[in-house]
């Protein structure tokens, strides 16, 4: 089972943080203080470390800076309420992978910590498959029940990547972010529109239907029981 | 030292100054023609007394009867009346032959004569303590074949015109002493006078209050000098009250922004907890409260980017932006949405800036948002870039609603909606155009509106490089 340890001391963040992310199927470990934080870190092994900024008696650029010098590579992810741009730069110089202001989706950071794990498994297949869906990512062709689907280049891109998180809800931030590089808060009825028509390329004549809305969160591909 | 000296005292200061130096320099000038004066009247009468004196010992020589004691009576008779006047007649040897004395003369003649060797001019000496005006004349007569050499030597007792200068002196000085208290008051008085609509100023400026910041300074029956301080200080408090107005406005519309989303949070889960309900409802109710969340989350972010905005925080990664590509990019994300009502994007000309790009694509977003919503179904919203004289602009054309003028003018005001009656959906706050324009000063270009029937155009000028504009030099300003 994965391991994640989260420090925070804000009490509810860090409590619904925990709940959050066990119901994900994560063996989640909380933490309310700095010093307290790296010496879990230090004794014991954990898959992905997660870390408010502000701690009391440790903050999280101390823990992070002590982990990396004892020589302990785990992925790390930063929490922080400071949209403070060279704070950031110097978190991911110090060897922060990830970080995520608040107030953030749940999703979105569901997302990125998937990512954070699956960085060193190789990804790059040259088909994804799913039911009767197949693409073929270096013909960039797609087809289902053996009809050929169509799709604009953006189109393929957003199949490509609900393919790759198969089951994975993504949020709407996200899918902009990295299908269009639109990587601010911006008018997210955008991506329901383009999510629509890829579904009715994809799914309107087909079954079983694959693409999901998963209401205020996002989109999901998978094969659901109808 | 420096020390805030009031103007009343410099003023004060400085009359009395001005007054001491002309009464001085006067003082001066009038003594100095005293004594000119004085002394060209000592020179009339020694001259006068030795043409006398000349004249009287030619006519004794000529008739043969130099007598030295009929000489002196004579010379006594021709002098008589003057004070401290002296006059003797010598030999060329220094014998003398005839002396006037005139009563109370000081010193005796002798000290005098030989002194003087330059004749018929008149000459300063100091004696035992005394001046005297001195002038000596040569005579020479010939009388049975010899020659006569005599040498007439007159002289003044200067001490009463001395003594009369320097008691002059002495009252000028005393005076002089007085006039620097009478100047300082003089001086204290013309100024509290000249300073009074000053002072008014300054009673009337002390009572402006953020109560009260709509009144302005009298500006009538104001002298000159002040009349531009005054009109300078009401333009000042005009752009104060702006901004205070415009700050409490952007206060209450805070407060209001977020009391609806509150309150609808607030209510909604209130009335869902009032009774027992099957999952499916609570499912509802927080799906309802997300959306709600989400724009409060939206609505913080983006006063807090306009904050940091404003207080110079916001730091530009600079490199360079080709804005054809940005735009082309943000257009095919939009144009899914803009094609679901029917609006298409027209897109010509090419620019390149030096400029933070995930910042301007924001700006752009933001206009061509702007741009679908507020614009009637089946319409082409027009975007051309242009490059010139080292600056480029990205205009977006497109035919609008209902756009009035008065609405225009409020278009980049916080949290105000071109349609009030627009219900808040998820999205949207109000903020959009600030944030645009906020980056594009950042960028130091400037962002325009006009409208030409019921066609609105957005206008973006940037300057096509940052010369001398850093990172530091931008973010430095807090």
């Amino acid at each position: 089972m994965t391991t994640i340890l989260i420090v925070e001391d804000e009490v509810k963040t860090g409590s619904y943080l925990k709940q959050g992310l066990q119901e994900a199927g994560y063996d989640v470990t909380l933490v309310d203080d700095g010093r307290q934080g790296l010496e879990h870190i230090l004794q014991q092994r954990y898959d992905l470390i997660i870390l408010d900024v502000m701690l009391p008696s440790m903050d999280g650029w101390d823990i992070l800076q002590q982990m990396r010098m004892a020589r302990h590579e785990e992925p790390v992810l930063f929490l922080t309420a400071k949209d403070n741009v060279s704070e950031k730069i110097k978190g991911l110089d110090l060897g922060a992978d990830d970080y995520l202001l608040k107030p953030f989706d749940f999703a979105e950071l569901l997302a990125r910590i998937r990512t954070l794990l699956r960085r060193n498994r190789s990804l790059t297949s040259g088909t994804h498959e799913i039911a009767d869906l197949v693409m073929d990512i270096a013909r960039r062709s797609v087809a289902r029940s053996g009809r050929k689907i169509h799709l604009s280049s953006k189109e393929f891109v957003l199949l490509e990547l609900l393919l790759q998180r198969t089951g994975e809800v993504l949020p709407r931030n996200l899918i902009s972010s990295l299908v269009w590089n639109i990587n601010f808060e911006s008018d997210t009825n955008v991506i329901d529109v383009a999510v629509r028509r890829l579904r009715s390329k994809v799914d309107d004549d087909f079954s079983p239907k694959l693409i999901h809305t998963v209401r205020g969160i996002g989109y999901v591909l998978e094969i659901r029981e109808e | 030292m420096k020390r805030n000296w009031s103007l009343t005292t410099r003023l004060s200061l400085i009359f009395a100054g001005v007054m001491m130096s002309v009464w001085l320099l006067s003082s001066v000038l009038l003594v100095a023609a005293l004594g000119s004066y004085f002394r060209n009247q000592d020179q009339v009468l020694l001259t006068g007394k030795l043409e006398l004196a000349s004249e009287l010992l030619e006519s004794e020589i000529h008739a043969g009867k130099l007598n030295p004691e009929a000489l002196s009576r004579k010379l006594g008779d021709a002098m008589v009346g003057h004070n401290g006047l002296y006059l003797s007649v010598t030999t060329s040897e220094g014998n003398i032959l005839a002396e006037y004395l005139s009563p109370g003369f000081p010193v005796p003649g002798e000290l005098f004569t030989n002194k003087i060797h330059s004749p018929d001019a008149l000459q300063t000496v100091e004696e035992e303590g005394f001046r005297y005006n001195v002038m000596v004349r040569k005579i020479s007569a010939e009388k049975a074949g010899r020659r006569h050499d005599v040498l007439i030597t007159t002289a003044y007792d200067t001490g009463l015109h001395d003594e009369f200068l320097s008691q002059l002196k002495r009252w000028l000085m005393w005076f002089n002493g007085a006039l620097i208290f009478i100047s300082v008051f003089l001086g204290w008085l013309a100024t509290k006078i000249g300073l009074k609509p000053l002072n008014e100023i300054n009673r009337l400026t002390s009572a402006i209050t953020v109560n009260n910041l709509s009144e302005r300074l009298p500006s009538r029956h104001l002298p000159s000098e002040l009349l531009t301080t005054v009109s300078e200080f009401n333009n000042m408090l005009e752009r104060l009250e702006n901004s205070f107005r415009r700050l409490s406005e952007f206060s209450s519309d805070i407060a209001h922004e977020l009391r609806t989303p509150v309150s609808n949070l607030m209510m909604q889960t209130q009335v869902a907890l009032s009774r027992e309900r099957d999952a499916e409802s609570y499912r509802e109710v927080l799906f309802s409260n997300l959306e709600e969340l989400g724009r409060l989350a939206r609505m913080s972010s983006d006063m807090l980017f306009l904050a940091k905005s404003e207080n110079g925080l916001m730091t530009l990664e600079k490199q360079d932006v080709a804005l054809r590509t940005e735009l082309d990019e943000l257009i095919e994300f939009y144009e899914p949405l803009a094609g679901e009502s029917g609006k298409t994007f027209l897109i010509a000309g090419q620019a390149t800036v030096s400029g933070d790009s995930l910042m301007l694509r924001r700006a752009f977003s933001n206009l061509l948002t702007n741009a679908i919503k507020y614009s009637p179904d089946n319409v082409t919203v027009q975007v051309t870039i242009r490059e010139e004289a080292g600056q480029a602009s990205v205009s977006l054309s497109n035919p609008t609603r209902d756009m009035t003028q008065e609405k225009l003018g409020r278009l980049f005001d916080r949290f105000y909606r071109g349609d009030a009656s627009r219900k808040h959906t998820s999205d949207g706050a109000g903020l959009g155009l600030s944030i645009t324009r906020s980056i594009i000063l950042a960028h130091q270009g400037e962002l325009n509106v006009d409208q030409s029937g019921n066609i609105i155009t957005f206008t973006v000028i940037l300057p096509v490089s940052l010369d001398g504009v850093t990172d530091q030099s931008l973010s430095a300003h807090a």
